[in-house]
Order: structure tokens, then C-alpha cells, then sequence
């Protein structure tokens, strides 16, 4: 008797939330992540703009800031000693989200955490909060804290301590960053970005005193001018066709599964040639501007391009090398 | 969509260049667009509104607009101190980075430097302007006034020479 194909889609469905796989990917994740945060709360912390950013007019802060997230009406309202607390609380977390203290509690508290913070002054943030705040939410189901974790290491005396873990938490982290950048490509309308504006955004954003980390007259010469070209033209293909790479990602990760177009993905090495035009564009947007966390925050991401087996491979043949 | 965001130089810039591309006039290009847009959106919103409070209270919702139109013109922060001798630069973009460098180059500055140069968030320039005459009157206790400038110019095509800033916004504080 023939299957009904609803029934085929639902069990397919099921048994990808099914699939399991090695905890080290999403561990990477982990550490990556809360690196990024770590460092984006000490700078404000470390360099003095705090109260500037982030307490009200009466406590040295540039502007009556928000008290409308419902953590802060809960709390009482943004007064500077409470969000000079919840700061600090958001500091220990990422530290115990590095050291993978905590388990699934610490990504999704730290989270709520962040969000108290980002809402206070929405003049002074981004998208790239939102990427930190969206994956800790995710990590918070996904047990990536069972392995390179100081409680793995006191568990099992191994850092690479072995641990299955769902894989649908990578795959939701991994679709996110491509979803990112396919809409933000589709943002991009200004005329700069496209073959009838000269492809001439990047030449210009890199002319904008308030992001450049120096100023880029180099930009502006016969060699430099064209490599700004360059640029733009490579941002908009990695940006527009961001889902391909979650494509041949999945295409890398089951070749069994046959068909011409995973072959053809497989044998051109499609997922490692995005890989490359990815950290192409974030070092060089991290060598020439300062734009926040966006470049680590979604670096942190990219580990997700492989699965838990193939970090486990990789990491086992580190350590086998003299 | 945002009706400020459209009165920039910058979105005017591009619905001109938008128009002129496909032969007709900014304000009709304006009107058709405004309208498609705000249906796609009152569509989209209602789409989300069943999830929206999973979204917010999560903080899974993720918004993006990284560069979508890029300026073309380029700012400048002047701050200057007057101990009884004139006007003393002690912060000039790229010229003269001296006074409260890490705090005025951090990465969250920036973002609000971004907006006063775009003409943004005029309602949290006085803040600001306070903020910066209470850093002053710690490193420049002898000083009596406080001078803020923000400056806009076209940016340069590459191989031709800058013109001159143009004062956009100013705000003075007396110190003592």
C-alpha cells in the first residue's frame, strides 16, 4: 500500500529533530559567543561609557533611557544601581557561559539579561545584539555546555569530553546567519551596492569618520578604489546567496542521500569556498571599521557550517599530532 | 519604514536615482512605493502578531539594516575648551583625537555619532552635549566654556579634492 506523502514528510521531520550528533560544534559556538559578549560588555565597561549609554540623564547618561522592557518595570524601573547590577550580573554570566557553567540555564538568563541592557538606550545598538541575544536563546536547548565545559573537564577529566547532543540547534543557528545575510542583501537598495552605482558602498562606507577605525585615503587610489569594487561585488553575492551556503552545508553533510546538484555542490567545495568569502568579508570589515560586535557575533556562528562528527574528527587528529 | 529615514540626503539621494532609472518622477516613485510598502508590512504584521510576544520576550526577534543606503557624507565631531585663551581644539575627528579618545571612539559612541551626523536623534544631542561638559569639568578644571560642533561635508569621489565642513549642529556649555 502507498505511503501518503504527508505522513512521509511528517516522519522525515521527525527524525531530523531526532538526529543527534557530538556536542563540539555547538560547543564552539558556546565559547565563541560568549567571548564576543564578554568582550562587548568590558569595553563599555572598561572604557568609561556606561553611565553614558546606559543610566538615565540624572546619573551621566545621555538620555532618559527606556524602562519599558518587563524585567525593568518588574525590578522598579532603570535606576543607575540596578542596571549597574544587572550589568555586572551579565558579565559573571558570559564568564560562566565560556567556562560552560551552569548548563542550559546560563545562555537563556544571560540572554534576558542582555535584553534588559539593550533596551535601555536603543540609540546605541544594532542587529548584531540581536544575533548574540537570538543564538543564546538557542544554545539554551541545545546542551552545549556538556563538553570542552570546566564541568565536562571535573565530570570526565577531559576537556574534549564526549557528549551527543540534538544537531537541530546548529542547523537553527546555522539557517539563522544565512537568513541574515539573504535579507540583508535584500536591504541593500541603494543604488552604491549595484553595477549602475559603480559598485562604490564600500569605498564610501569606509569613508565615514564615525566607523572607519583610520582614515582610508588608500580607498580612493587607482589600486585601492578597484578593491573596494571587489568588495561590494563579494558582499552582495555572499549576502544575497547566504541560504546556499546552509544548502551545501546540508549537501556536504549527506552524500548519500545521491542527486546531481549535491555532487556538483560536493565536488566544488561550495561550503568551504562560502567559508572563505565569509571570513574574507568579516576580517576585512574588522581591519577597517569598527562596526560593534557584528563581525565576531556572527563569526561565532560559523562553526555551524559542520557537523559534531566532523569536529570530533578534526579535534581527535589535533590531538594525535605530536 | 521610516518617514525620516526617507527625508535623509542620503534616501532622497536614492529615490532620485531610482527614479531617474526607470523614467519617472521621485514623488510618483515615492507614492507607489510608500504604498506597496506599507501593505507589505500591515500584511507582514499581521502574520507576526500571533508570535510577537514569543518574539519579544525571547528576544528572538532579529531586525537588520547594515548599510542598505550608504551615506555620502562624511562627519565630523569638533569639541574645544576655552581657558581664557580662545578656542582650544581637544577633539577633532581623525585631526586631532586627544581628549576622551577611548570613550568617544568606543563602539557605542559611534553609533550615536552616526545618527547626529545623519541629523538623528537631535533630541539626545543636548544629553550628550552635558555628558561631554561633565567629562571637561574634571580634565579641564581651569576651562570656561565647552564648544561642540557637528560638521558634515559631501564625501570626495575618489581623485577629487575635499571640500571644506559645514557646521550642522553646535551647543555650548558654560564649565564655570
Amino acid at each position: 500500500m502507498k505511503r501518503a506523502p504527508l505522513k512521509d514528510i511528517w516522519d522525515g521531520w521527525v527524525a531530523r529533530l531526532d538526529a543527534t550528533e557530538p556536542a563540539y560544534a555547538l560547543a564552539i559556538v558556546r565559547i565563541l559567543l560568549a567571548l564576543t559578549i564578554l568582550t562587548c560588555l568590558l569595553s563599555i565597561g572598561l572604557s568609561g561609557v556606561l553611565p553614558l549609554l546606559w543610566h538615565d540623564r540624572a546619573h551621566g547618561g545621555m538620555r532618559d533611557v527606556s524602562g519599558a522592557w518587563w524585567l525593568v518595570r518588574l525590578l522598579g524601573g532603570p535606576k543607575a544601581g540596578l542596571v549597574d547590577a544587572i550589568y555586572a550580573l551579565a558579565v559573571t554570566g558570559a564568564s560562566l557561559l565560556l567556562l560552560g557553567v551552569g548548563g542550559r540555564v546560563t545562555p537563556l538568563v544571560l540572554g534576558q539579561l542582555l535584553l534588559v541592557l539593550f533596551s535601555l538606550n536603543s540609540s546605541t545598538g544594532g542587529g548584531h545584539d540581536r544575533v548574540m541575544t537570538c543564538a543564546l536563546f538557542v544554545l539554551g536547548f541545545s546542551g552545549a555546555s556538556k563538553t570542552l565545559s570546566l564541568p565536562a573537564r571535573l565530570a570526565t577529566g577531559r576537556w574534549l569530553a564526549p557528549a551527543i547532543v540534538p544537531s537541530w540547534p546548529r542547523w537553527v543557528l546555522f539557517y539563522q546567519l544565512g537568513l541574515i545575510y539573504m535579507s540583508t542583501g535584500m536591504q541593500k537598495v541603494g543604488s552604491d551596492w549595484l553595477p549602475w552605482g559603480d559598485f562604490r558602498a564600500i569605498y564610501y562606507a569606509l569613508q565615514l569618520t564615525e566607523w572607519a577605525r583610520w582614515e582610508h585615503t588608500w580607498a580612493a587610489t587607482m589600486w585601492g578604489y578597484p578593491l573596494t569594487q571587489l568588495g561590494t561585488m563579494s558582499t552582495m553575492f555572499l549576502e544575497w546567496s547566504g541560504l546556499v551556503w546552509v544548502l551545501s552545508a546540508w549537501f556536504a553533510e549527506t552524500p548519500e542521500r545521491g542527486g546531481r546538484l549535491r555532487a556538483w555542490s560536493n565536488r566544488l567545495h561550495v561550503r568551504e569556498l562560502y567559508l572563505v568569502l565569509g571570513l574574507g568579508l568579516h576580517v576585512g570589515i574588522w581591519v577597517t571599521m569598527n562596526v560593534g560586535p557584528f563581525s565576531p557575533a556572527m563569526l561565532s556562528l560559523y562553526p555551524c557550517a559542520y557537523g559534531g562528527a566532523w569536529w570530533a574528527r578534526r579535534l581527535a587528529s589535533a590531538r594525535q599530532q605530536p | 519604514m521610516e518617514e525620516a529615514r526617507w527625508a535623509t540626503p542620503a534616501g532622497k539621494r536614492e529615490l532620485h536615482q531610482w527614479a531617474e532609472a526607470l523614467g519617472t518622477s521621485d514623488q510618483a516613485l515615492r507614492d507607489v512605493v510608500w504604498k506597496a510598502g506599507g501593505a507589505w508590512l500591515s500584511f507582514r504584521n499581521d502574520l507576526v502578531a500571533p508570535f510577537r510576544p514569543y518574539l519579544v520576550y525571547t528576544g528572538s526577534r532579529q531586525s537588520w539594516r547594515m548599510f542598505s543606503m550608504v551615506s555620502h557624507e562624511q562627519g565630523q565631531l569638533a569639541i574645544s575648551v576655552d581657558r581664557g585663551n580662545g578656542r582650544e581644539p581637544v577633539f577633532v575627528s581623525y585631526e586631532h583625537e586627544l581628549w576622551r579618545r577611548t570613550e568617544l571612539r568606543q563602539e557605542r559612541t559611534r553609533t550615536i555619532l552616526n545618527d547626529f551626523f545623519g541629523r538623528e536623534s537631535k533630541s539626545v544631542w543636548p544629553g550628550f552635549v552635558d555628558r561631554l561638559a561633565d567629562w571637561a569639568r574634571e580634565d579641564f578644571p581651569d576651562a570656561k566654556t565647552l564648544e561642540v560642533e557637528i560638521s558634515t561635508r559631501p564625501t570626495p569621489d575618489p581623485g577629487t579634492a575635499p571640500e571644506p565642513f559645514h557646521v550642522t549642529w553646535t551647543a555650548q556649555r558654560v564649565l564655570q
